[in-house]
């Protein structure tokens, strides 16, 4: 049964997969044996609750995925908007650091490679912006 | 009377029952996944039963929020990787209980009233 879980995780984004992916399959284990052991229709209940909710979580990842991008087209952008998508950009380096901050401390460095490399991709993304439009590195942006 | 706005305070959103059951959990001591799920369920008198996939949304959300944290325990593999509290998140469920404090009084003032 750990293999067809597996499959279903194999549904997530792969980020995700690389952070939780043994421990999500380690926790289902357990708690999956302790169920077998209450009978057949806790069994199958236990199934259908689990399966069908790796599905709704591998949905509700990519939406969380997508919608972490950037949401605003830089060209014809009103100056509200222009200022949400710098600030926006700049909440996502800040998010990115605080990640790799913590994953360091903890010693995940496989998770800290991977903020790493979506920090620069932020830092990218937030220096374009502040390119384009003349801001200054130091100035503060509010939404 | 006077109302006193903490500069905290304007950080604090509600909580889903999942989040304020793992926020829970985690404010006695630090715990790994299949612990959470256990204890969670305990918490709710066997009400909730968080599945893998919630769970494991939930504290990713949670990670994302720096609400809690991974660190390695010395007896534990990374397939046990433990979770625990941070001072934000502790925050974030003292806040959130406040409000149902508040709420749970404004409810019983209710009640009496229409009951007098």
């Amino acid at each position: 049964m750990k293999r067809i879980y597996a499959l279903f995780l194999r549904l997530h984004p792969r980020e995700y997969r690389d952070l939780f992916g043994s421990e999500v399959l380690a926790v289902f284990a357990e708690a999956a044996a302790e169920q077998r052991s209450r009978g057949h229709a806790v069994w199958l209940w236990f199934l259908i609750v689990e399966l069908s909710a790796a599905v709704v979580s591998a949905v509700r990842h990519w939406i969380d995925r997508f919608s972490a991008r950037p949401r605003v087209q830089i060209a014809g952008a009103s100056r509200t908007q222009l200022f949400g998508a710098v600030a926006e950009a700049q909440q996502r380096v800040d998010l990115n650091l605080k990640r790799m901050t913590q994953a360091i401390a903890s010693g995940d460095y496989l998770a800290a490679r991977k903020y790493s490399v979506e920090d620069l991709k932020a830092r990218d993304e937030l220096r374009r912006l502040r390119d384009h439009y003349g801001f200054d590195d130091d100035e503060t942006v509010l939404q | 009377m006077r109302h006193v706005i903490d500069r905290h305070d304007v950080d604090i959103k509600p909580l889903t029952e999942p989040v304020l059951l793992i926020l829970l959990s985690l404010a006695g001591q630090p715990r790994h996944g299949y612990a959470l799920m256990k204890d969670t369920e305990a918490l709710s008198n066997g009400r909730v039963r968080l599945s893998t996939g919630t769970l494991y949304g939930a504290l990713r959300r949670l990670l994302d929020d720096a609400w809690i944290e991974r660190f390695d325990q010395e007896d534990t593999s990374r397939e046990k990787q433990a979770y625990r509290l941070t001072a934000s998140g502790r925050r974030q469920l003292q806040g959130e209980l406040d409000r149902m404090k508040q709420l749970t009084r404004a409810a019983a003032a209710r009640l009496r009233a229409s009951e007098a």
